[in-house]
């Protein structure tokens, strides 16, 4: 099917030219995420979010955090043509905050899978390759990180940070920070678990055989074969992180100071009845932003899962 | 060239949660043989009977319990870092599995050109393509074709050629080859052993051939050791073997043989019994409670490996033959 199309469009010439150069599992995987309908809706959903992101104070139609309209007496109005989703309480308008919101999600989502995955792969890799008693202190380690009652943790962190540091320390990058730090554990043991699978094959011993370091071994060689399950665990870690952070949000631990998703929900909360709006397109955002990454994560690992290859 | 004596390596049987040790796998115990300059020494035995640990444990790639290599008279197990780099780039391996002996990862020209990179061989970039291109000519590939393809778009048989190409490309003195073509189609075979051959003439090589593929053997060794159950039973030149086997065991394995044509009867000897387990081999002789010759000294006492054939070497381990 593929071929057709290609034959079709380009000159003899071009094609023996294109037979010497080889087709990498990279672009077989990107040709099979390509019919996948799914994968690429969740995509989109992203690609929209990003672009409110990035264009916040063009696309909203008021400035963030006016409550001007309070004054007015514009509080938990239903939605109009002025007032797309309504506004909340101090009458701000609540799609403008949504479209602030945007930027906040991406941050916190992005940052703490930065972190987790940073964590996971070294711990990963490391604990994986080096085996014995290297394995055992790390293994040990991420157990103990995997049987800690996460949030409950994650809120007394935060609680006891912003009480005992000075002002200005906290906010968005320490909900990022502590997100990023307590959740690395169960990433790093898949890494782990691949890459004990992926040392037993015969390329990694005729590495060995040729006096190779241990580093190169590990980053040329055993990374590139992992990085498709790290491809996949970072988007879905992505779509957790997001998660984390509205639930943090919601439950009055997170940053008062910026506009997130989950700190609109806390101030609907006390009005679900008289102000629906107010809460579901915070809502709405959370969950389609979070399905987004979902969709994409679960595409590619269909797309690049060495053991559904044809 | 390359000599080993009394190679042995054991893996530890552990048990239950506090892992208590409960026993040892004898893989390789205690063996002993030299490969001279230039010639193939094959190495054939059941599967399980150890071969391929002997192997790899020579090449150091598993750290052996117990013996000695030598290599050009210097110590494998006693080489510091420095000269292990030296023995890493004149000792090569072929494996057995094209398929997972190369990174998928990576394309032809990044696979063979590694070890050029490890050893710092060649260190300009069209020095590197120059010397890639010639090695993969050498083992029977096209480089404008092939260079720049990934592994899965190749057949078995090309993909050994690719394995060939980056065992040659240190220039090594001794390529171990564990079984090389096993897991190739048969129609290919000839074609690789022909390859092997033709490479091993012209790169002045020495070859340790690992194989249970008693045809196979006869037609690329100068002298084969026949392995079971750890141990090494016989030694002889590959001639002296097929013709004249020694050792009851040898006897049972070349009557195993296929035989082209079909109207010849020959005697086939058939085993009572199963393969000895490792993990507790039989006292003395370890072929005795199969052997159809076996006397009582056979269950006590472990017959050593013994020159019979005077200057042709003929080495067997049987209270038999003395």
């Amino acid at each position: 099917m593929d071929r057709k199309s290609s034959m079709g469009s380009k000159s003899p010439g071009q094609i023996v030219k294109k037979r010497s150069k080889g087709v990498s599992q990279w672009s077989i995987a990107w040709r099979r995420f390509k019919k996948n309908k799914a994968a690429l809706g969740g995509l989109f959903i992203i690609g929209v979010v990003v672009f409110m992101a990035a264009f916040d104070s063009l696309i909203a139609p008021f400035p963030p955090n006016d409550i001007s309209g309070f004054y007015k007496g514009e509080a938990r109005v239903p939605p109009s043509w002025d007032h797309l989703f309504g506004t909340d309480n101090l009458g701000r308008d609540v799609f403008s905050q949504v479209v602030y919101g945007a930027k906040a999600a991406l941050y916190v989502g992005f940052g703490a899978a930065a972190i987790v995955m940073s964590i996971a792969i070294l711990v990963g890799l490391v604990s994986g390759y080096y085996g014995g008693r290297i394995d055992n202190v790390l293994m040990r380690t991420t157990e103990i990180f995997l049987v800690m009652p996460f949030l409950l943790i994650l809120l007394v962190f935060l609680r006891v940070i912003i009480v005992l540091a000075p002002s200005g320390v906290g906010g968005l990058s320490m909900v990022t920070l502590m997100i990023g730090a307590f959740s690395w554990s169960a990433n790093a043991r898949i890494i782990r678990g691949e890459v004990l699978r992926v040392k037993e094959y015969e390329y990694i011993e005729a590495e060995r055989s040729l006096g190779a370091s241990g580093r190169r071994i590990l980053f040329r060689h055993l990374l590139p074969n992992v990085l498709h399950i790290i491809i996949v665990l970072t988007t879905l870690q992505i779509a957790t992180a997001i998660l984390v952070e509205a639930a943090v949000s919601f439950l009055g631990f997170g940053d008062p100071n910026t506009i997130t998703w989950g700190q609109q929900l806390q101030n609907a909360q006390e009005a679900v009845k008289e102000a629906w709006w107010e809460g579901i397109f915070p809502g709405l955002f959370i969950t389609l932003l979070v399905l987004g990454f979902s969709l994409l994560g679960n595409g590619l690992r269909d797309a690049l899962d060495p053991r559904l290859r044809e | 060239m390359l000599e080993v004596r009394n190679l042995k390596k054991y893996y530890q049987l552990k048990a239950g949660i506090f892992k208590k040790q409960v026993g040892f796998v004898h893989a390789v115990d205690g063996i002993s043989f030299n490969v001279k300059k230039g010639e193939t020494l094959g190495l054939v035995g059941e599967s399980g009977c150890g071969k391929t640990t002997a192997g790899l444990t020579i090449l150091r790639l598993i750290e052996p319990t117990a013996g000695e290599v030598f290599f050009e008279g210097k110590d494998i197990f006693k080489a510091t870092k420095k000269e292990m780099r030296t023995f890493r780039r004149e000792l090569q391996i072929i494996f057995q599995d094209p398929y997972s002996s190369l990174n998928p990862r990576m394309t032809v020209y990044d696979i063979v050109s590694e070890p050029l990179k490890v050893h710092g061989l060649a260190r300009k970039k069209n020095e590197k393509t120059e010397k890639v291109s010639q090695l993969i000519k050498k083992a029977g590939l096209s480089p404008h074709e092939h260079m720049h393809r990934y592994p899965h778009e190749f057949s078995g048989g090309q993909r050994q050629r690719i394995g060939i190409a980056r065992a040659l490309a240190t220039n090594p003195k001794l390529i171990i080859a564990d079984e090389p073509v096993s897991s190739i189609d048969v129609s290919v075979r000839a074609q690789i052993l022909n390859l092997l051959q033709d490479l091993k003439k012209e790169f002045r090589l020495t070859m340790l051939f690992i194989s249970h593929d008693l045809s196979v053997v006869k037609h690329v060794c100068n002298r084969v050791a026949v392995m079971y159950v750890g141990k090494i039973v016989e030694i002889a030149k590959t001639k002296d073997l097929y013709n004249n086997p020694q050792h009851p065991y040898s006897e049972v394995l070349l009557s195993a043989i296929p035989v082209p044509n079909p109207k010849i009867r020959r005697k086939r000897i058939l085993l009572r019994g199963e393969v000895p387990t490792p993990v507790n081999p039989p006292l003395g002789c370890r072929f005795h409670p199969r052997c159809s010759y076996a006397e009582p000294a056979c269950e006590k006492v472990e017959p050593k490996l013994i020159n019979i054939g005077g200057p042709d070497e003929h080495l067997v381990a049987c209270h038999l033959r003395k």
